[in-house]
């Protein structure tokens, strides 16, 4: 897949900026089994329990610290408009005693206060006649710096205990959500490797790079935010509310009327909204189709003059785009907009009561301060736990891809005592062969194969005849359902897989070579090899030349696309690979088909090299490259439906004459 | 990006509407804290109730107005961006529509589909973020202005904070941005070592090298992992330090406000104004940051946007003539044509030069590279000769409009073209009239007929997109019928029977040279024994004719065709 696909793929599912109201629109997937997957999730964790349990402890004491600050910090403020107030009482007892006279010492306020014109005591608030009935009014009050300093340090050194649990959580959690991650990946690459070979042929190579990247991902991701937030949300709003209450139950309950009112308006937006996405998700799938076949297509419509047609079909698509577009960006741009007027609602509510229950005596200033900053914090830890929701929902289902990946079937364990090959001759025997890749479609019935050692074997047939499954069967990538295949008399069962696998030198139609040099690519299946034997190998299969015409020569680093290197050199150079890893048996599987008939002719040359002395499985729809082969098995439709050498099958008649001639004109061609 | 703004050219009034509405929502928003701070300094301080509930009551109006403000806002950005993504769209496509194989091959389709769908809903969500972009300014300045005016003496105390949280954020960025960018690296890495380790499966395990696949696998995971733990380690501590500076400032305000109501008339309640305001700011100012992250990936759309629209016209589609009506057997000539890439060094096509007319088969033959499909791509005019010139019924294939000369040819590509429709659809693409009947020959001629007549809805059965319900053969007499049911002067086949069988295909040659007998074929091979009876073989090596004649006169004189001929064959049979 290339990166510009990739690209394409998440963001057209998730592309969303903030401001355009971000979880509530989105359609979450939905796993199979939400509860089992998280548990399992979970049990991922279980060997950090006790740093979870430190984590969570710190998460806590580190809300609930920013919790109690506001509230503190309310003292501090209170102390300041006491001594405001103070100073304004006496400045006014001041302006009004009678000239001449002087408060005694010690005069409390409740003394004058009563004695004076009741239009100074009426401008004090309820809340404060007791701080000045017991103030001395002989000498200016001032306000209480020393007492202000001191709440203001012990809520400041809440703040800073705060930010360091938080960090300290913060980290551990980083550690052993890497560690977490990093198994995950680990168990997924050993388990590809226990897979069998069938797995590949069900599941496309996307689909299991996409849990390794994106699945794994959302799940990290989870664990690193998603799991203190959770905890560290709820207790936020707990805390909030016992504040909350502790400061005024009155202005709680405004607060708790607004709330039923943002959920009933998020909510009623957010089906809306859903909606509308999904209408739009729909024509922009349109839209990409739509562009995906014209573009593909581009050389046709114009050969075919269909440029007008094509546009006039895209306006109408497009038309219906922009409509679609702006609903579904309109609803949800709104959700914060209507918030925010609910919020400013009660925000005014706060200010109002909040200063006629203070005027009644019932709350200091400080308080309102402290209400406020608490009803702010309030609907945030809310809208976090609704979109926990999807988060959680969204991480399940991809975890559950993962976990089934790592549960699927294995690969038969190799025997527990395998049976050592050595100086293999290679002989091999088909006895009895019954095999099928899906149990209700019989494959090869009842197959008897004879091959002496250093006999060559011609597998032919029609594209998509089944000529690969019997390598496929061979190498064991697949078991059998019936009967046995032996090398040189030992059933291949009885050995390891990766003995078994050693005796063979294989160069496939799809030539995979890594990213890394020449060198490196040709040693491949040999590790101790020399200089000089790469070399001859490179001479061998004739792909010497090419390389030393190259830049940096056999130092050359093949790049990831292979692109600087065709695929005839490519070809070769697997043969190269090949013959340098020296098996007893050799497997050449449509090797010549994607190249070019001069090209041909040099890999031909190549491969008659490697074959000398071996065992070998020549698999060609291509019939000029097996008439040599001393047994061909002719196959159609995933059958065995002729066998013999050329010239008997030539005399038959039948399939293989019939093939042959297709390819063949010969009396027309001289 | 700026650019790309003259798509929505004629929308400026309705921008600068909403440019409005947002000012109106922010001063208003703006106004809140100073209300609130009215009603603790006159309304509570001063023991005055009915103060209070006029205060309240003005707060009510604002929010209101300030709520239909951005909602209304919000409708016209919607819109406009909406409307953006529509019109750039539009450009676009037709851009590519019209564009020339070179311009196509210069991007390639998949990165052109992206470019036409993703990026521009990139973009789209841009626009539409305007609304924070326009806000988080005006929110900072505007309480910046009113923290200042609320409490004058205090507002050393907002830069203070904003140059705190500047030098955190930019001090994180620094120690994060070449981590960001070596994680990238990491995770391309992994998913490479992954893919390697998938797709050469099979050899992998040949060569019983899955351990050291799966350590080549551990090892890139390791790496991965190890900057992941660095990368979000450096996160996770700028958010509580981010929350420090926060909290810490309402703290100093708190001090530093007590002090000044002794020594500059601070009041309480601007003291709890200046605080909310000081939030606000740093909010917008979060904000701002926020969105200059999204900035370079809109650039980074815009770019490749513009990449698309700017890249020149390759083709000018200035003639005008139309098909001669004197002219009975068509003729073309290839007089002298090289074809040089735009931006290639050597030339593909070097001093080709050929003719041929109405009645002949004509058989194009060499390696891969050596410029087959390009030369019949010149003459539909997907590319423009460099050099020489290409005539049909004597006239440069320049002077015809391009719908005219397009008109005169029918082109079947090796890969062949199926399009979401019916099967009937598929046919007629060329020309909309047509009888049913003539759609039948058509697939007759083609040997389409039979396999579409076993179909349930036979020629209304309805084709997926890329004929994936269509096995290739059925797909390449589709696209072989299509080009019959136009029924022009020209036949171009490139490699177009390469997934039929024996059998079909010869059914299907015997039937197209009895039925277009008159019309000119040129036909691209691979395969020696189907152009045995062309009338003429061009062979082609290296971009370069080496040899004109039949199988017989070249078989015997040409080394290159000899040497095709030969690896197709055993030379034992041929003689």
């Amino acid at each position: 897949m290339s990166k510009e696909q990739k690209s394409n793929k998440s963001g057209s599912m998730g592309g969303h900026g903030p401001g355009s109201g971000g979880m509530m629109t989105r359609v979450a997937e939905k796993p199979k089994n939400f509860k089992a997957t998280i548990k399992r999730l979970v049990n991922y964790l279980k060997p950090y329990y006790v740093q979870l349990v430190i984590i969570f402890m710190l998460a806590i004491a580190s809300t609930v610290f920013t919790i109690l600050g506001p509230k503190i910090l309310a003292g501090a403020t209170d102390k300041l408009t006491e001594g405001v107030i103070g100073i304004k009482v006496y400045q006014q007892i001041q302006d009004n005693l009678p000239p001449g006279v002087v408060l005694p010492e010690g005069t409390k306020g409740s003394v004058v206060i009563d004695k004076l014109d009741p239009s100074i005591k009426d401008k004090i608030p309820k809340t404060y006649l007791n701080y000045i009935n017991d103030l001395d009014v002989s000498q200016e009050p001032t306000i209480d710096f020393s007492g202000i300093g001191q709440i203001l340090l012990s809520v400041l050194a809440l703040y800073v205990l705060s930010a360091i649990f938080y960090y300290i959580q913060g980290y551990i959690m980083v550690g052993l959500t890497q560690k977490t991650i990093f198994k995950l990946r680990e168990d997924v690459s050993q388990k590809i490797d226990r897979l069998p070979m069938k797995y590949f042929d069900e599941n496309t190579h996307g689909e299991i790079l996409s849990r390794v990247t994106n699945d794994i991902d959302t799940i990290s991701n989870t664990l690193q935010q998603s799991l203190t937030q959770i905890i560290m949300s709820f207790v936020t709003i707990i805390g909030i509310v016992i504040m909350m209450l502790s400061i005024s139950p009155w202005l709680t309950l405004i607060t708790f009327l607004t709330l039923p009112i943002s959920v009933l308006i998020a909510g009623m937006i957010a089906k809306k909204s859903q909606k509308e996405f999904k209408a739009n998700q729909l024509e922009l799938g349109n839209m990409n189709s739509h562009v995906e076949e014209m573009y593909a297509g581009q050389s046709i419509i114009q050969a075919y003059n269909q440029e007008d047609v094509s546009i006039s079909k895209f306006d109408k698509i497009n038309k219906r785009l922009y409509t679609a577009s702006w609903k579904s960006q309109f609803v949800s741009s709104i959700i914060m907009p209507l918030l925010m007027f609910v919020g400013n609602l009660g925000y005014v509510a706060i200010a109002v009561i909040g200063g006629l229950l203070t005027n009644n005596g019932m709350l200091t200033v400080g308080s309102i301060q402290a209400f406020m900053q608490y009803s702010r914090q309030f609907t945030q830890p809310i809208t976090d736990i609704a979109n926990m929701f999807n988060i959680l929902q969204s991480t399940a289902a991809g975890a559950e891809r993962v976990f089934m990946l790592l549960d699927e079937e294995e690969e038969i364990p190799e025997s527990s005592n395998p049976i050592p090959l050595k100086n293999i001759k290679g002989q091999i025997d088909f006895k009895g062969v019954d095999f099928s890749y899906i149990p209700e479609k019989e494959l090869i019935k009842n197959l008897n194969l004879d091959i002496r050692a250093g006999h060559t074997i011609a597998i032919v047939g029609p594209t998509g005849a089944g000529k690969t499954t019997l390598v496929n069967l061979l190498m064991r990538f697949y078991e059998l359902q019936n009967g046995a295949i032996y090398i040189d008399d030992h059933d291949i069962v009885d050995l390891s897989r990766g003995d078994l696998r050693n005796q063979f030198g294989m160069v496939l139609q799809d030539t995979w070579l890594f990213n890394g040099t020449i060198k490196e690519n040709i040693a491949y299946g040999n590790d101790k090899a020399t200089d000089q034997e790469i070399v001859a190998a490179a001479e061998a299969a004739y792909v010497d030349n090419f390389v030393r015409t190259l830049e940096n020569g056999y130092d050359t680093v093949i790049n990831e696309e292979g692109s600087n290197i065709s695929s005839g050199q490519k070809q070769l150079i697997t043969i190269a690979r090949a013959i340098l890893k020296n098996p007893p048996i050799m497997i050449l599987d449509e090797a010549t088909s994607n190249v070019d008939t001069r090209t041909e002719v040099l890999i031909q040359k190549a491969m008659n090299n490697i074959m000398q002395g071996r065992t070998s499985f020549v698999i060609a729809h291509r019939l000029s490259t097996i008439k040599n082969a001393d047994h061909i098995l002719v196959m159609n439709h995933g059958i065995i439906v002729e066998t013999g050498n050329h010239k008997e099958l030539l005399a038959q008649g039948g399939f293989y004459s019939d093939l042959y001639r297709s390819q063949f004109t010969n009396s027309e061609l001289a | 990006m700026i650019k790309l703004l003259k798509y929505i050219k004629k929308q400026y009034l309705i921008i600068l509407i909403a440019i409005v509405l947002i000012f109106i929502q922010v001063m208003t928003n703006l106004n809140l804290p100073r209300m609130m701070s009215r009603i603790i300094n006159e309304g509570v301080l001063q023991n005055d109730v009915d103060k209070i509930w006029s205060i309240g009551l003005d707060m009510i109006i604002i929010t209101i107005i300030s709520s239909l403000a951005i909602i209304l806002a919000s409708y016209l950005l919607a819109k406009i961006a909406a409307l953006f993504g529509e019109n750039v769209r539009k450009a676009l496509f037709t851009k590519v529509t019209y564009a020339s194989k070179e311009q196509l091959s210069q991007f390639g389709v998949a990165s052109l589909v992206t470019r036409s769908t993703n990026d521009i809903t990139q973009l789209q969500q841009f626009i539409v973020m305007w609304r924070p972009l326009i806000m988080a300014p005006l929110m900072g300045v505007g309480g910046i202005i009113m923290a200042i005016s609320e409490a004058p003496s205090m507002s050393y105390i907002i830069f203070v904070v904003i140059l705190l949280l500047m030098i955190t954020l930019a001090s994180a960025l620094f120690f994060a941005l070449p981590l960001f960018k070596s994680l990238q690296v990491k995770l391309d890495k992994l998913n490479r070592v992954l893919r390697e380790f998938l797709t050469g499966l099979r050899v992998i395990k040949a060569f019983n090298k899955s351990e050291a696949e799966k350590q080549r696998f551990k090892e890139a995971n390791q790496d991965l992992t190890d900057t992941t733990r660095k990368v979000t380690r450096i996160m996770v501590f700028i958010i509580p330090v981010m929350m420090l500076i926060m909290n810490a400032s309402t703290i100093l305000i708190i001090w530093v406000g007590g002090h000044q109501i002794i020594s500059n008339g601070v009041e309480i309640g601007s003291i709890m104004a200046f605080m909310q305001y000081v939030m606000q700011v740093l909010f917008s100012f979060l904000m701002l940051a926020m969105i200059f992250v999204f900035i370079p990936r809109a650039q980074v759309s815009a770019g490749r946007i513009n990449e698309v629209l700017d890249s020149p016209d390759q083709l000018q589609d200035i003639g005008q003539k139309a098909k001669p009506a004197e002219v009975q057997n068509v003729s073309l000539e290839f007089r002298n044509v090289t074809f040089k890439y735009q931006h290639a060094e050597r030339a593909v096509l070097k001093n080709i030069s050929f003719k041929g007319t109405g009645g002949e088969f004509i058989a194009i033959i060499g390696g891969t590279g050596s410029g087959k499909t390009t030369l019949i791509d010149l003459l539909p005019r997907f590319y423009d000769v460099s050099e020489g010139e290409i005539l049909i019924n004597g006239i440069n294939i320049k002077e015809y409009s391009l719908k005219n000369l397009r008109d005169y040819i029918s082109l079947v590509p090796q890969k062949a073209v199926i399009f979401n429709g019916t099967i009937k659809d598929n046919i007629t693409l060329g020309s909309k009239e047509g009888s049913d009947a003539e759609v039948e020959k058509a697939a007759a001629i083609a040997q389409a007929s039979e396999f579409i007549e076993t179909l349930d809805q036979g020629y209304e059965t309805p084709v997926a997109q890329d004929g994936s319900n269509l096995s290739g053969g059925q797909k390449q007499r589709l696209s072989i019928a299509r080009a019959i049911f136009k029924n022009p002067d020209i036949y171009i086949f490139d490699d177009s029977f390469s997934a039929l069988d024996f059998k079909t295909d010869s059914l299907l040659r015997k039937a197209l040279r009895e039925n277009i007998k008159s019309k000119l074929i040129l036909t691209i091979a691979q395969r020696v024994n189907t152009i045995l009876d062309a009338d003429k073989i061009i062979v082609l090596d290296k971009g370069e004719i080496v040899g004109i004649g039949t199988h017989k006169e070249l078989y015997q004189s040409n080394e290159v065709y000899k040497e095709i001929v030969l690896s197709q064959m055993e030379e034992g049979e041929v003689a």
